[in-house]
């Protein structure tokens, strides 16, 4: 009868995968992008269309230099969203920075979208901060890219 | 550009703010996406069987990436018949075309126009410019919410539009 020792064990630590990048990524080159997007397009995150401006609101926006649609006035709004690393494993973004009317941008953008601008039809939301259908399938299909190009790239190193 | 002290007052604010966060498992011991499709590698998976782990991994929300799939997940509101045309979406994605495949209950047209559900009818687009133009009930068209078109990737049959009768 042969008797067989093992000597030693060979194990790997239980580990995690720190995806930090992907997700500092998804966000600048995805999420943030297609709120400003949609912004531009007079689109909420729900793929809805904001209704059309009254003719008076049109009017005073247009006097004032501003742009003649929803949410788009002295284009403070739009650049007010960054992102940034909050400790390990986080990311925020989020409106920021003060604005030139004295509010915060993300005090204008909580009235804007929880809050309700008055208006003689009543209080009118918009939906646009937030990450839409698109967005969310965007960042799925670069990270499949990410994914396929670190196994194309990556050089196994020989065993020794 | 703000700096990280800005950050760090609006998350620490007592009152509510507008954000965004993503988030996934802090361990103390991690590795690089990269660092552990190396490590795989050496240990002789097959890639191709790695790349097919990875991918499951990210569609189903595993050890990897299942906090990163919560965290990304939509926020968008949809209604019923919006799951309809989100399950097309989620199937062929971006980059495929989209017909516009009417199902009118009134008229449903303005003549002219892209205003109207007949109109549209047959036309093929992507995705993204179908949202341009309004996708079905997102107010684009004179039914507004109570549009009951739908968006038919192109590779299906085309149909004559359905003419529903009013109840």
């Amino acid at each position: 009868m042969i008797k067989a020792t093992v000597k030693g064990k060979l194990s790997f630590p239980d580990f995690g995968v720190d995806i930090t990048d992907i997700l500092m990524e998804s966000a600048t080159k995805e999420i943030m992008p297609d709120i400003n997007a949609r912004i531009n397009k007079s689109v909420d995150i729900s793929d809805r269309r904001y209704p059309q401006l009254a003719e008076s609101t049109v009017k005073i926006k247009m006097k004032k230099g501003q742009w003649a649609q929803p949410l788009i006035a002295t284009g403070q709004l739009r650049s007010s969203m960054h992102a940034a690393l909050l400790g390990k494993s986080k990311v925020m973004i989020a409106p920021v920075g003060n604005r030139r009317d004295g509010l915060l941008n993300n005090e204008l953008a909580d009235i804007l979208q929880n809050q309700g601008v008055r208006t003689k039809k009543g209080k009118r939301y918009f939906e646009f901060f937030g990450i839409s259908r698109l967005a969310e399938e965007r960042v799925i299909q670069r990270v499949k890219k990410r994914i396929q190009e670190l196994i194309d790239n990556a050089r196994p190193k020989d065993i020794r | 550009m703000p700096d990280q002290k800005t950050f760090d007052e609006l998350y620490n604010r007592e009152l509510d703010t507008m954000a965004l966060i993503l988030e996934t498992k802090a361990t103390r011991t991690a590795v690089t996406l990269s660092e552990y499709i190396q490590l795989r590698l050496m240990q002789g998976t097959d890639a191709a069987i790695l790349r097919d782990e990875l991918l499951t991994d990210l569609n189903e929300g595993g050890r990897i990436f299942g906090e990163f799939r919560r965290a990304i997940k939509s926020t968008a509101r949809g209604s019923v018949n919006r799951i309809r045309d989100d399950a097309y979406f989620s199937e062929f994605g971006t980059t495929t075309m989209y017909r516009w495949s009417a199902v009118l209950v009134n008229t449903c047209s303005v003549p002219g126009t892209l205003k109207g559900c007949l109109e549209r009818h047959g036309l093929v687009k992507t995705w993204e410019e179908w949202e341009e133009i309004g996708l079905p009930r997102s107010g684009g068209t004179v039914c507004q919410e109570n549009c009951h078109c739908v968006l038919v990737p192109d590779k299906f049959a085309e149909y004559e539009p359905i003419k529903r009768a009013k109840r």
